[in-house]
């Protein structure tokens, strides 16, 4: 297993699966010590950030994309976790300033998208319950803050700091949704959770929808007032972008930190066997209900930095395509890892937005705004051909590639 | 679609034909990374009856699956009446006049019985035959005559074993393959099963007999093979086995 | 009275295209265990198809007035010949490679498959919805208060008719008794000598064959196809073939039209905007209590 430096590293990048179940040993080790050096890792990263000068603010938005796109992926296959989250976060926190407002939207989705994959990323990579409600609890964030701070309705109360206390108050109201609509669904397995969970998405969307006296219906909300920071008004795109990101990096390390204790070693248990978890003495309804909440809790807090982003919520924003974006996302980058997820965020989210204004012209063939147009046919070929090509998806989570097997589907009936 | 090159091969020469009915030659093959069988090498001739026997997990089922086509080997030959079938897929090797009838049954519960025995001659497609055929196991086994409209799954144990074997007959095979046919049966119905077994074999069927009842079956067979760990451990005369000190400890229960 | 035979004569009407479609979802879930997330893309496809053909004769001929059962019978011909050639080819290229991946995989290319085709045809038609020739006399019968338009007499009778043959596809033809084999057991069921890729094929074709015939007539129906018109009705074919208990004919049939029929009779009490409520509802609650559908009988899981 040991070459030349050189060659150990290019077979690391072309095996990853070898190396984290190495990195994945060491890190399992979770001493306090170990904890605190992890959330480290998290917490220098604005100022390294700040102080490293790589912002190639020449370059335009698609050559930045691409070369970050690839830069993180090297650095995410690698064995170098630390070193590689700082050069990423770096890049992160760096590269807005030198964006202007379309690019820094782009970058707000991809963060925005990237929070929704952590989350999700709990319920079905963790717990691996396969959810495709999950925008019901991102449209129960959102709606929460449209609704206490827009001032058509009444104002709310004082819109400076609401934001912060909305925040907490939309996490625990999405992770009570996420038990309220977990505790029916405990028994479904695989596929038909699936469907289940697509239905309650579709159920709190055709209600936002219809419930006008309360929602303002497919109207919508108007002139939600931006968060502030102190006396600061955080109203551009980069300070939400911030306020994303900082999301994303507690969000991260809290997720990580669940997966590698007590409680994560009972979601793999139940994603390998659930039977044989439950009959080993794995309370499953408890930690089953605590991934849907916990997983609830992350979307719902994305919901509120979206609706403080948009100024302006329809029920239509919360349609199926959320969910699918996001667990596409999420098993599209590998699953069960969050380095994955925002890979996945960065690919499927920032790619078709970056070849929005791309055009082909050979010979007969003029296809314009390839990016705009064919974007969502490109994602759809996309879908398959990752799955084919990488059915663990890009990044897969150490000790995991051999997992989930088609086990657990209902025995249907046969033409009886 | 793909590896199944060697299909369609027409059942010409009559039960009898001379020379190694079956041959297996250092085939190795399992699951994934496991390896379940190792290298393993045995003949059954025309005619015969043949006891493969062994402890729990020895690697006798993955035998026949492998002969079967359900699984591929990674290693060695299997050849039968002098055609190489190690990379035909599972449905040609019926065709070409081999029959599985799996461990556990493995019935369509949900089939009555008689599509059950209708399914066993799906590669065929004389239909008067075929009838004939069906009254053949039909007489062979009575039971399943009262309850041919009846679902598989309801069939008791014993009816399900006998209904396995006789949907593997509806093939009209040379080579039965059969795994473990008196698991979970009362001594009586063993009785009754292995009686078959012997009429099936004078009705000019070869057969690979696999057993958990190492007496039974060398009382049926004519030859034996003990497998230990994936590997032939012992061949002999079926006499010869139950006279060894191996089989006799091990597998009869003796001291 | 009247009232509620029209509520009735609607919810068959939608049931049956429900139930039409549910069979694809229902023998495709039986031999793969896997929902094929693009299969109400086939309705779809299947639709335009129709749309095209109609209009295709409505503008090079008048065989449209002349003889419109023949040009109907050619657009449905044509729906289903499409609907299968697509499904063959998803089921090649995207779903057979994924037999022995990750359980969540072939469901995720499935997904692929949905926006892909989807957004072809939303480029294809420049997001245009496309309106069907009138092939049908926009008329009614009418009965005291009743009112049933012929394509809606058309389309009752017709997902009847495909029904039958369907049902006696799968209980008397061999290569029936073949998918019903592969999908209680694929191993055994090669042992007995069935190709079970090749019963897989046929599976994906039947179902996708019944798919597109639906969407042509029910394209007629509602005259006007769009590339997002395969969504909900898939959605809800899923929820009618889980209704009946995924896997079994008779009950993807039954529950296609249990949930028109509650549908319709929903929107009396509720109004129209929540009758995709109510089929949710629906399908969570037969889910929660009775997850082997609502006609099937109960099976003891097996170990
Ligand atoms: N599907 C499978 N996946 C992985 N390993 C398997 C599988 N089936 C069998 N094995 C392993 O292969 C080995 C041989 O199994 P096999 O079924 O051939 O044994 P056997 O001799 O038929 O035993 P028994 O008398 O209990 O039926 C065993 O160690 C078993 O655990
Ligand atoms: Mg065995």
């Amino acid at each position: 297993m040991k070459g030349s430096g050189s060659l150990s590293s290019l077979r690391a990048a072309l095996d990853p699966g070898r190396y984290w179940s190495r990195a994945g040993e060491q890190l399992q080790t979770t001493t306090s010590g170990a904890a605190v050096a992890r959330f480290g890792q998290y917490a220098v990263l604005p100022l390294l950030a700040i102080a490293g000068g790589l912002g190639p603010s020449y370059f335009g938005i698609r050559w930045t994309f691409a070369i970050l796109v690839i830069v993180m992926y090297a650095l995410l296959r690698s064995r170098s976790g630390l070193f590689g989250m700082v050069v990423l976060g770096a890049m992160l926190v760096y590269l807005p300033h030198q964006m202007d407002t379309f690019e820094r939207g782009i970058m707000f989705d991809i963060a925005l998208y990237a929070l929704l994959g952590i989350g999700l990323n709990v319920v079905v990579g963790y717990a691996g319950l396969l959810d495709l409600g999950y925008v019901a609890f991102f449209a129960s964030g959102a709606y929460l803050y449209a609704l206490i701070s827009a001032p058509q309705f009444g104002g709310g109360f004082d819109v400076g700091t609401s934001f912060w206390i909305v925040l907490p108050m939309a996490m625990v109201l999405a992770a009570l949704v996420g038990i309220a609509l977990g505790v029916p669904v405990l028994r479904l397995r695989g596929d038909y959770l699936a469907i289940v969970t697509l239905g309650f998405g579709e159920i709190i969307r055709i209600m936002i929808n219809n419930q006008d006296g309360v929602t303002n219906g497919p109207v919508g909300v108007f002139a939600i007032p931006k968060p502030h920071f102190g006396s600061t008004e955080l109203s551009g795109p980069v300070e939400l972008y911030f306020v994303v990101l900082a999301g994303c990096f507690v969000a991260a390390f809290a997720a990580e930190r669940i997966r590698d204790s007590r409680v994560g070693r009972a979601w793999e248990a139940i994603r390998e066997d659930e039977d044989v978890a439950s009959s080993m003495g794995v309370n499953t309804t408890a930690y089953k209900l605590m991934a849907f909440a916990i997983g609830a809790a992350i979307g719902g807090g994305g919901g509120v930095i979206y609706s403080a982003k948009q100024s302006a919520v329809f029920p239509s924003d919360f349609n199926l395509d959320v969910s699918i974006n996001v667990l596409a996302l999420v098993i599209i980058g590998g699953m069960g890892n969050v380095r994955g997820v925002i890979l996945g965020a960065m690919l499927l989210i920032g790619l078709p937005e970056v070849l929005r204004d791309f055009s082909i012209n050979i010979a007969f063939i003029h296809l314009d705004n390839l990016g705009a147009d064919y974007r969502l046919v490109i994602f759809g070929a996309a879908l398959v051909a990752v799955m084919i090509l990488r059915p663990e998806g890009l990044l897969p989570a150490r000790r995991r590639q051999a997992q989930f097997e088609p086990a657990d589907v209902l025995e249907p009936e046969v033409a009886t | 679609m793909s590896g199944e090159a060697t299909s369609a091969v027409a059942p010409s020469a009559s039960a009898g034909a001379p020379s190694a009915h079956l041959r297996l030659d250092g085939v190795v093959s399992g699951y994934g990374q496991i390896k379940a069988i190792k290298g393993i090498s045995l003949h059954v001739e025309t005619g015969e009856v043949v006891a493969l026997i062994g402890a729990n997990g020895a690697g006798k089922s993955t035998t026949l699956r492998t002969i079967s086509g359900l699984l591929r080997p990674s290693a060695g030959e299997i050849s039968f009446e002098g055609k190489r079938i190690d990379r035909v897929a599972a449905h040609d090797i019926v065709r070409m006049g081999i029959s599985h009838a799996p461990e556990g049954r493995a019935i369509f519960g949900r089939l009555s019985v008689l599509e059950n025995l209708r399914l066993g001659a799906y590669q065929r497609n004389a239909r008067a035959e075929i009838e004939q055929d069906l009254e053949r196991v039909l007489t062979l086994f009575p039971r399943l005559r009262e309850r041919v409209k009846q679902d598989g799954g309801t069939l008791s144990g014993g009816e399900q074993q006998m209904l396995a074997i006789a949907r593997a007959l509806m093939a009209r095979p040379r080579l039965l393959l059969l795994d473990e046919p008196s698991m979970g049966l009362s001594p009586v119905l063993v009785e009754t099963i292995f009686r078959t077994v012997i009429e099936i074999n004078r009705a000019g069927t070869t057969i690979l007999l696999v057993e958990q009842n190492a007496a039974m079956a060398l009382q049926v067979a004519r030859r034996g093979y003990v497998l230990e760990s994936g590997a032939v451990a012992l061949e002999a005369s079926a006499a010869e086995l139950r006279a060894s000190d191996l089989v006799r400890k091990t597998y009869l229960g003796e001291a | 009275m009247q009232e509620w035979i029209q509520l009735l004569i609607d919810g068959i009407t939608i049931g049956g295209v429900y139930a039409v479609i549910a069979l694809g979802y229902t023998l495709v879930y039986g031999v793969l265990r896997m929902i094929n997330f693009a299969h109400g893309e086939l309705f779809m496809m299947g639709a335009f198809t129709g749309y095209y053909t109609l209009n295709g004769f409505e503008k090079h001929s008048s065989l449209n007035d002349s003889v419109p059962v023949l040009t109907i019978a050619i657009a449905i011909v044509l729906g289903m010949v499409v609907a299968v050639t697509l499904a063959l080819v998803m089921e090649r290229i995207a779903y057979r490679p994924l037999r022995r991946a990750p359980r969540l995989a072939p469901l995720i290319s499935a997904i692929g498959v949905s926006i892909l085709l989807r957004n072809i045809m939303l480029r294809a038609t420049n997001a245009q919805g496309k309106v069907y020739p009138k092939v049908f006399p926009r008329t009614a019968v009418e009965i005291g208060e009743i009112r049933l338009l012929y394509v809606q007499i058309f389309l009752i009778v017709l997902s009847f008719v495909f029904l039958g043959l369907l049902y006696l596809f799968i209980q008397r033809t061999k290569a029936g008794v073949a998918i019903r084999a592969v999908a209680e057991d694929r191993d055994t069921a090669s042992l007995m000598g069935i190709n079970v890729d090749r019963t897989i094929m046929t599976t994906f074709a039947v179902g996708a064959a019944l798919a597109g015939a639906a969407g042509v007539v029910y394209g007629m129906f509602v005259t006007t196809a769009t590339s997002g018109m395969g969504f909900i009705p898939g959605i809800k074919a899923f929820t009618a073939a889980v209704l009946g208990g995924i896997g079994s004919v008779p009950g993807a049939m039954a529950g296609g039209y249990f949930l028109g029929i509650s549908e319709a009779i929903s929107t009396k009490f509720f109004g129209a905007q929540y009758k995709d409520v109510v089929a949710f509802v629906l399908l969570v609650a037969v889910l929660i209590f009775r997850p082997w559908g609502l006609f099937g009988k109960r099976e003891d899981k097996r170990a």
